[in-house]
């Protein structure tokens, strides 16, 4: 049988392989681990669809590899089993949705169905809203292929079916636009002229002429970080609110606990149970906000992204439940999953976004900064340096053990009183840690 | 390296100087690239050589005899006519030499250099070309592949130069055979049967098929047959297998098999004419060498630029794929020319015509109207016959029809046309096809009258039953 990269979902469609864990000519257990690959998500880990005995390794680690395009051939001990394993779940949960008519007939279009006949496409596999286009084929197309038969296509189907006329295809390639992007306003759909040149003042600049500069391909991550940054930025109006907390006393019962037994908290675990504990007085800042409904979304267990500086690039795994956590559970779990971050061992489910991200630039150091909101978060706690620092105190100047927390807050539906509020509950309970401690227990 | 190999370089080397090559060639020596074109026989390829250019110039000169029969019609009577064949193939031959020449000179004059001899990839950027007297070594930083088609044979019926031929040497034949069996009712068999049955000649064809011209709307064929069959009565053997051919004393005949039976075919030539292939070609080449690669019908893969596998090389014109006709290949060395000139060229065409010099002419172009009916849920059909058109009953030609095709929303999407001038009227519908129009757009430009191409606007009429001719 062959085995296809699967769909890992998420919209993933492609990723870079990174490792066989297996040889031509091994025995495997289904499930078992035999690949890992990077997709702009995480580093997925790629489980033997059944038991048998691998044939052939199509990739090789540094190859891009699309959804759908096989891995591998392997003779497994159970076909007709198999081939319902590789079957992705998800893609049968969505069958059957939209594109049915109230009768329960697919819509298309004559010569869609054409096409879907001589290319043996089913068409009540097709996932679109309405009718069934042509494109939704061809993309369909495009993706169950691999890159190889992706090539072949291009070479022996040189028709396009592009509404536009011949000089304005033309113009098209010219600027770098891909004529079947760009919505015509023409009769019918018709690209015009001016349709092109509206489409690439709107796109993106083609001409890049590299005079020895040295061109650096995003990774698959960067890309995803890339886009979730910019839509943060530019859809949530972010305010940081930014203030000091003296940490002196809660730094004499970090020496005082780490002292006793055989544990090392750092500072991290009290301002995560710090800001936990806040936030059960602030539901909207441990929340998801849908623009879209204009709603909030307060969620009812507290589960922290923890930013996590990597070789790949930022990453944000779960730290969740933290209501149900002790300051050493919370400490071996960050320990945990900053270990699995820097190690490429995150599943997906470990990068969804949780209800509300703290990161702590200050162990490399810096004061304050602006955090970037996870969406579709509505808050963000930076933690900078903590450090000795002259503070009056009763009109003396002495020297405390200080750091500088930057909250960020989408002001959409945070307002500044409350984001100051909550600042000041974080920074009671770090400045308090005996209450801190009680209302853990 | 052989000895002897004199190794030159060049940006760009083109391999055939047919209509594609010769086209890329000046494309690309036009903008600026250092251009080696090798041919080894005559530029202007089968097309203008063996092919088209003479096939035209014959069929012309046949339609000319033909239309003085019926001069009297219009009151010129003309008396006993008589046809020097040798002084047609004489003026036919001149004709072609004139192209020839116009080829040379405008590859002269911007720079192009032309070699003649038999190429042969050595690697991905290296040809030796095999000159009369020496060989030559050339290093390009890009090819491009135009070498074409060659006719097919059939076991049992191998081309001996002599009584049994291809139609390139039908085409310089010096007199006008008594009997000719043409193999293959497809468009160059019924071309060679529209000339030779006008200059005098019993033309029997044999087709495998059950119709002849298998490859066009049946409407197509029985509206020429009804005009070939009424003016000369040739023989039509269709479902019917040639196997084997015969010699005897000075007549070659063909042994067929029609429906069981077996049958003979008499004539003093026999034309096969059952297609073009282009293994035989891109075998000689070397291709193996490099890494073009062919797809499973014999033709070099390539992408819309004309680029093939091979990060240096480019194929255009019948070496690349179906339709194998003249004016696909020059597009597509013209897309190669400023492909390799830094250009943002694609053959991004979605419509190529067909002609057939039958009598009277085909022409068609995109969808027909069963294909059409397959696509969409509604179609609209127009139709406007020749003899409802003033010009054609003013030159006495009103043969055949004009036929739209378009889409429910009105969008021209296919149109056939047989009659007078259809391979010229052609031209008005590609270009419509090709700016995506719609009827409105033709049936609202107006044409000139009284011309053929007004029936064009008709027809567009008819589709909407707003035509104000025919009702």
């Amino acid at each position: 049988m062959e085995f296809e990269f699967p769909d890992t979902g998420e919209g993933v469609t492609e990723g870079k392989f990174l490792e066989w864990k297996v040889d031509e000519g091994d025995e495997v257990e289904e499930d078992q681990v035999i690949a890992e690959a990077e997709t702009d998500k995480a580093v997925v880990e790629v489980p033997a669809p059944s038991s048998g005995k691998i044939n052939d390794l199509k990739v090789s680690p540094g190859d891009k590899v699309e959804v759908g395009e096989v891995i591998l051939e392997m003779e497994a001990e159970d076909d007709t089993e198999t081939e319902k394993s590789v079957q992705n779940t998800q893609e049968e949960e969505q069958v059957e949705v939209e594109h049915t008519s109230s009768s329960g007939e697919v819509l298309a279009m004559p010569r869609v169905r054409k096409y879907a006949r001589d290319n043996s496409i089913d068409l009540s596999e097709i996932e679109t809203e309405g009718r069934i286009e042509m494109k939704d084929l061809k993309n369909r197309d495009l993706s169950s292929r691999s890159e190889e038969k992706e090539e072949e296509e291009d070479f022996s189907d040189r028709e396009s079916e592009v509404n536009a006329s011949p000089s304005v295809r033309r113009y098209a390639r010219e600027k770098g636009v891909d004529i079947r992007d760009v919505e015509g306003s023409g009769r019918g759909g018709k690209v015009l002229r001016e349709d092109i040149e509206s489409f690439g003042s709107a796109g993106k600049d083609i001409e890049k002429e590299t005079s020895g500069d040295q061109r650096v391909e995003l990774s698959g991550i960067r890309k995803t970080i890339a886009s979730r940054m910019e839509e943060s930025r530019f859809s949530a109006p972010h305010v940081t609110h930014t203030d000091t907390a003296d940490l002196s006393e809660l730094s004499a019962r970090r020496e005082e606990l780490n002292s006793g037994e055989d544990i090392h908290l750092t500072y991290t675990p009290f301002v995560v149970k710090a800001t936990q504990i806040a936030l059960q007085d602030f539901p909207d800042l441990n929340a998801h906000f849908d623009g879209e409904e204009e709603a909030i979304y307060r969620k009812k267990s507290y589960d922290f992204n923890i930013a996590v500086d990597t070789d790949r690039g930022l990453m944000t795994p779960l730290l969740e439940n933290v209501q149900d956590l002790s300051l050493k559970q919370i400490s071996e779990k960050e320990s945990d999953i900053v270990d699995q971050a820097r190690n490429g061992e995150l599943s997906r489910e470990q990068l969804e976004p949780g209800s509300f991200s703290i990161t702590n630039v200050g162990v490399i150091g810096g004061e304050v900064f602006t955090p970037i909101i996870n969406p579709p978060q509505t808050g963000i706690l930076g933690i900078g340096e903590i450090s000795e620092s002259a503070v009056a105190v009763d009109g003396e100047v002495e020297v405390r053990m200080t750091a500088t927390l930057s909250l960020s807050y989408d002001h959409r539906v945070i307002d500044g009183a409350t984001g100051a509020r909550f600042m000041n509950r974080i920074i009671e309970l770090l400045e308090n840690p005996e209450e801190m401690l009680l209302e853990m227990s | 390296m052989v000895v002897g190999d004199i190794a030159t370089g060049t940006e760009v080397v083109v391999i055939g100087g047919g209509p594609g090559g010769y086209t890329a060639a000046i494309r690309a020596a036009m903008k600026g690239k250092e251009v080696v074109l090798v041919e080894r026989d005559e530029v202007g390829g089968t097309c203008l050589n063996h092919g088209c250019i003479p096939a035209k110039a014959l069929i012309h000169a046949a339609g000319f005899r033909e239309d003085i029969d019926h001069w009297h019609e219009i009151g010129i009577e003309t008396g006993e006519v008589e046809v020097d064949f040798e002084s047609i193939q004489e003026w036919k031959d001149e004709a072609v030499e004139k192209l020839d020449n116009g080829v040379k000179n405008v590859l002269d004059h911007y720079g192009a250099d032309l070699i003649y001899g038999e190429a042969r990839f050595i690697d991905n950027t290296t040809l030796r070309v095999e000159k009369e007297h020496k060989t030559e070594k050339i290093n390009f930083e890009e090819a491009i592949i135009a070498t074409g088609s060659t006719p097919v044979e059939i076991p049992g019926l191998e081309f001996d130069g002599d009584r049994v031929i291809s139609s390139r040497e039908m085409l310089e034949i010096d007199h006008v055979p008594e009997e000719i069996v043409v193999i293959g009712g497809g468009y160059i068999g019924m071309e060679a049967v529209t000339k030779f049955c006008k200059f005098g000649a019993d033309v029997k064809v044999v087709e495998v098929q059950d119709r002849v011209l298998p490859g066009f709307q049946e409407e197509i064929v029985n509206s020429i047959q009804e005009t070939n069959d009424s003016y000369y009565g040739e023989q039509i053997y269709t479902s019917t297998n040639a196997k084997d051919v015969r010699y005897e004393d000075e007549k070659v005949v063909v042994e067929a098999e029609q429906e069981g039976k077996d049958i003979e075919i008499e004539g003093d030539y026999v034309l096969v004419a059952v297609g073009r292939a282009t293994e035989p070609v891109l075998d000689n080449l070397g291709i193996e060498k490099t890494d073009v690669e062919l797809d499973e019908d014999g033709f070099i893969k390539v992408d819309e630029k004309m680029k093939t596998t091979a990060e240096s090389i480019y194929a255009i014109g019948d070496a690349v794929g179906q339709p194998m006709l003249a004016h696909k290949a020059y597009r597509e060395g013209k897309v190669a020319g400023d492909v390799i000139a830094g250009e943002a060229a694609a053959f991004d065409n979605q419509y190529i015509p067909k002609v057939m010099y039958t009598d009277p002419e085909v022409a068609t172009v995109g969808m027909t109207e069963e294909e059409a009916r397959d696509e969409f849920d509604e179609v609209m059909v127009g139709r406007f016959p020749f003899t409802a058109s003033g010009r054609a009953l003013t030159v006495n030609h009103t043969d055949g029809f004009f036929k739209v095709v378009a889409s429910g929303d009105e969008k021209l999407q296919g149109v056939t046309i047989v009659g007078e001038r259809a391979s010229d009227m052609i031209a008005e519908a590609t270009l419509a096809l090709e700016m995506q129009a719609y009827l409105d757009d033709i049936a609202n430009t107006i044409h000139a009258h009284p011309t053929f191409p007004e029936v064009f606007a008709d027809a567009c009429e008819d589709a909407k039953n707003e035509s104000t001719h025919t009702y």
